[in-house]
């Protein structure tokens, strides 16, 4: 079995350490703390226990600057067979149309079986790749997988749908599929294992190692504004002692309708 | 001799040939199991530890032949220094009459030894029906555990029936002799006492009791040696061994994880996941242990509920060990060292905190050997999450609380405490505070820390520091097992104090003080503040005020400060010598400190018993009635705090560093002469 997955490196958010600037109609990130998107570490554990557990290879892809190697290379500590890191396609940022097009390259080439991608990316919020990578593939796609089984012919995915209920997919390969949080608990990478991978070779693919041909009809993805959101006018502290706080919370509760008896 | 063995056959054989023929049999026995048993050890990794030979001699007169650890639980103690010393003296007149088979009167070697022997005899006779009494009856809590399934005390209780029987053939054996020829001279007065009973059998039947005691107790002396290795009697052999051969670094120290000459990052396999992982002594421990729960009486995690027990573990690894070379079968393979039935949660839950080893008679060790499983489960991943979050944060950032520098405590940078960031050629540093994670990102830590700094200014005694460089000590990374971390954090600490080279480093983390003592490869004089405190006092360079309340105070000793620092006496005499403070001791004090729960890592950790160790402790505490209770670690402080707040029992027993509670002592006029010569 050919196991892919796809990576986004983002600033790490722990402790509230990552800063937002307004700067003019820009936000930016003042972070130099990069780390592996949260559910592509998910993605990272489903696969190498995949391939632990059936055998076959794995493989992790990244697109961006050399900076993303780092998060490749905590995928390699994890036990992943190899990193590719892809050429971004021009000024691509976060243009999800754009990225699927460098991962349909990437899983043209390589062939995988499955491809594995976080949910959503906690940066940005979004969560359109892997969606769009199944599209552009015509592969099927199962969104927020909480369980990934192989049974030797076909995957058992187990997926959340509406209403916090969850739905048990039997697919051939090959198939895409997003990992949820719950999916798995990922392994802890120890230091050695890093510095282990550390001279590893990470080949950068581009367009033409793929062979990509450029987008067409694409309808450019235009960032307007960013802002962070005015601070609402709902907010209000309670005073007086705890008691009086908790009674007065009770209270409001009670005017909401929260209490029905 | 007439009635001699030696001279009467018995069962149709001569005395020599039946002895010689038991005797055969016996050491066949015996030493085919020993060399299996034994055997074992070779399938260990290798460890040095025959070094200092003549220290270790007289370490094993000391723990090994007067057993001064037995002292700790003095019934039990007693009982066993009966046992042990009488059982020599009858291991001579065991030896004796096994010639006495061959040599007829060789045993009786005069009334002294006569009356020595009957005095030893009854001794440990006594001593085992009252051991028996106990097990029976008394059943201490000890002796019971709630993560053995099989309960030991039956072999126990076989072997003090089977000293008992060894005793009584052998009182036997000399009574019917009486009877036969009641003139002889040096019997013993058991003996001679016992034949009373005997009188009015004939001569024949007398002759008979006389040969069968003997041959019963030859058979169950040569019995017993054979059953030695097979259960907790083994210690018999082996107890001396193993403290010969006990650990004799300094105890704060761990287990290295690469040998020397190897670099960490090149080994093939880090730490211990499989059976024969262990190096030969960790397996040796193994066949050692007496069962005796002294360990697990200690341990704060079996005694708070957690899925711990030392003696479990030691037992469930001499189970496997035993399974994977049984005595007459073939030897098996190197199994996972799980299969056991020792768990993943009960490695986790283990502080460090040594009160195990501290209390072993035979001086069996404990963390080395779960840090080496744990460096095994961090190399493949298998952590715990709740303790992923901080390890992370110590890589990324320094510190397991995963805050930024910037957002670091700032008060190191005050006038008082100068930041050295660089050294200028030619000029020493000075003394440097290491502040440690603590002191810098967590806020009562942190006060307590400025404590300590204000008495160093009022002390005069000038303090650097280097915070802006510093990173965590790496002492929890490394002993949750995650080597290369630590090792990453120490060679940065070590790269700017060896470009500082200050006089000597000063803590307030008993974490810091360990590592850098141990853990760090750097020579360099490290303090604990209680020392500088203390001293300061003596000196008078920090005035205490006569005009204060008194007060009852406890102290609870940091395990890495007390019983791995060797720090004790310094904090008594720092406590003694304020005024109208009285020290009222927890009955565990000292080296017998009861574990708060852990620092650093240990303070993300989930603890799984059904109460807090600091909870635990905190009672402990209460008993004492004292108004308050000093500690002086940042953890400690954290945890116990912690504790008497979430049980509201902050009015009957506040919770202090002892630095800050020595400020609260100072006299005003130390405070207003400093105040007046900087003004
Ligand atoms: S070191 Fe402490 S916590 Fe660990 S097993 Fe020993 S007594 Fe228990
Ligand atoms: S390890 Fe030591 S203290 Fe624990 S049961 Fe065995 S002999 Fe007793």
């Amino acid at each position: 079995m050919k196991v892919m997955v796809c990576l986004k490196q983002v600033p790490d958010a722990g402790e509230g350490e990552a800063f937002l600037q307004q700067v003019g109609e820009e936000v930016q990130v003042a972070c130099d703390d990069w780390v592996l998107n949260e559910w592509d570490g998910f993605a990272v554990e489903a696969a190498v226990h995949l391939i632990e557990e059936h055998g076959g290879e794995s493989m992790a892809v990244s697109i961006g600057d050399e900076a993303v190697e780092g998060v490749l290379r905590r995928a390699l500590a994890m036990g992943v067979d190899q990193a590719w890191r892809l050429q971004p396609d021009s000024n691509s940022a976060d243009d999800s149309m754009r990225l699927a097009h460098s991962l349909m390259g990437a899983a043209l080439t390589w062939k995988p079986d499955l491809i594995i991608c976080g949910a959503m990316a906690s940066d940005s919020g979004n969560g359109l790749v892997p969606g769009i990578l199944a599209g552009k593939l015509q592969w099927p796609f199962v969104a927020l997988a909480t369980g990934l089984k192989w049974d030797g012919k076909s995957f058992l995915v187990r997926h959340e749908i509406h209403q916090g209920m969850e739905s048990l997919e039997k697919i051939g390969a090959p198939l895409v599929v997003s990992a949820q949080s719950g999916l798995n608990q990922p392994r802890y990478v120890s230091i050695r294992g890093i510095r282990r991978v550390a001279k590893r070779e990470i080949p950068m693919k581009n367009m033409a190692d793929l062979s990509l041909s450029p987008l067409q009809n694409h309808v450019e993805l235009v960032d307007l504004k960013r802002r962070f959101p005015p601070s609402g006018a709902h907010a209000e502290i309670l005073q007086g002692s705890p008691q009086e706080q908790i009674s007065q919370v009770i209270q409001r509760m009670r005017e909401q309708g929260v209490f029905t008896s | 001799m007439n009635h001699s063995p030696s001279a009467h056959p018995f069962l149709g054989l001569s005395g020599p040939w039946l002895q010689t023929i038991l005797m055969v049999l016996a050491f066949g026995i015996f030493s085919w199991t020993l060399y299996r048993r034994l055997g074992l050890l070779r399938r260990g990794k290798r460890a040095k530890r025959l070094d200092r030979p003549l220290h270790r001699m007289a370490w094993t007169w000391v723990y090994g032949i007067l057993q001064i650890r037995q002292f700790k639980y003095p019934v039990a103690g007693v009982l066993h220094m009966i046992i042990f010393f009488g059982f020599l003296l009858l291991l001579l007149r065991s030896c004796l009459l096994m010639l006495e088979a061959y040599f007829g009167g060789v045993s009786e070697v005069g009334a002294v030894y006569a009356w020595m022997k009957d005095a030893a005899a009854l001794a440990v006779f006594l001593a085992c029906l009252f051991a028996l009494f106990r097990r029976v009856f008394l059943r201490p809590s000890r002796y019971s555990d709630r993560l053995l399934p099989e309960h030991h005390s039956g072999e126990a209780l076989v072997i003090l029936i089977w000293i008992l029987a060894i005793l009584g053939s052998d009182a036997m054996f000399e009574a019917a002799g009486q009877a036969l020829l009641p003139a002889e001279e040096g019997a013993s007065p058991v003996a001679a006492g016992l034949s009373g009973y005997l009188e009015g059998m004939g001569q024949a039947t007398l002759l008979q009791v006389r040969l069968s005691s003997f041959w019963l107790h030859n058979v169950l002396v040569l019995g017993l040696l054979c059953y030695l290795p097979l259960g907790k009697h083994f210690h018999v052999l082996l107890a001396l061994p193993n403290v010969f051969l006990a650990n004799q670094e300094p105890k704060g120290k761990l287990r290295e994880a690469a040998e020397a000459g190897q670099a960490f990052e090149d080994l093939e396999q880090v730490g211990v996941g499989k059976l024969f992982d262990l190096n030969w002594k960790d397996l040796l421990d193994f066949l050692t242990c007496t069962h005796c729960g002294r360990c697990t009486d200690q341990c704060p995690a079996y005694a708070t509920g957690a899925p711990l027990s030392p003696r479990a573990f030691t037992l469930q690894g001499r189970k496997l060990a035993y399974k994977s070379q049984p005595i007459w079968k073939q030897t098996n393979g190197n199994p996972d060292f799980w299969e056991s039935g020792f768990s993943r949660d009960g490695l986790w839950s283990c502080t460090t905190c040594g009160a195990c080893e501290e209390a072993c008679p035979v001086m069996i060790e404990y963390v080395d050997k779960f840090v080496d499983m744990r460096r095994f489960q961090m190399e493949i991943g298998e952590v715990p999450e709740e303790l992923q979050k901080p390890l992370q944060s110590l890589e990324r950032r320094g510190n397991p609380f995963g805050k930024a520098r910037l957002r670091a405590h700032p008060f190191l940078n005050s006038e008082k405490v100068p930041l050295v960031s660089d050294a200028v050629a030619g000029e020493s540093v000075g003394d440097l505070y290491f502040a440690d994670s603590a002191a810098l990102y967590e806020p009562r830590a942190n006060q307590a820390a400025v404590a300590f700094l204000e008495l160093a200014h009022l002390a005069e005694h000038p303090l650097g520091s280097a915070w802006s460089k510093e990173v965590d000590s790496g002492h929890d990374a490394r002993r949750f097992g995650e080597e290369g971390l630590f090792q990453e954090l120490r060679d940065r600490n070590q790269s700017w104090l060896t470009s500082l080279q200050p006089n000597s480093v000063v803590v307030t983390d008993p974490h810091g003080l360990n590592a850098l003592k141990y853990d760090y490869s750097q020579d360099l004089p490290v303090l604990h503040a209680v020392e500088l405190v203390e001293l300061w006092l003596q000196e008078g360079r920090l005035q205490v005020s006569n005009h204060q309340e008194s007060i009852q105070v406890s102290f609870h000793d940091p395990c890495y400060l007390g019983r791995r620092g060797g720090i004790f006496e310094p904090v008594r005499r720092l406590i003694s010598s304020l005024p109208k403070v009285e020290l009222v001791e927890m009955e565990r004090n000292r080296s017998w400190s009861f574990c708060c729960g852990g620092g650093s890592l240990n303070l993300f950790r989930e603890e799984l018993g059904q109460q807090r160790m600091a909870q635990y402790r905190l009672a402990m505490a209460l008993e004492t009635g004292a108004d308050l209770l000093l500690t002086a670690c940042p953890y400690c402080l954290l945890n116990l705090e912690d504790a008497a707040k979430s049980s509201n029992l902050q009015s009957w027993l506040g919770v202090q560093d002892i630095c800050e509670f020595v400020l609260s002592r100072v006299s005003p006029e130390n405070t207003h002469e400093k105040e007046g010569v900087k003004a």
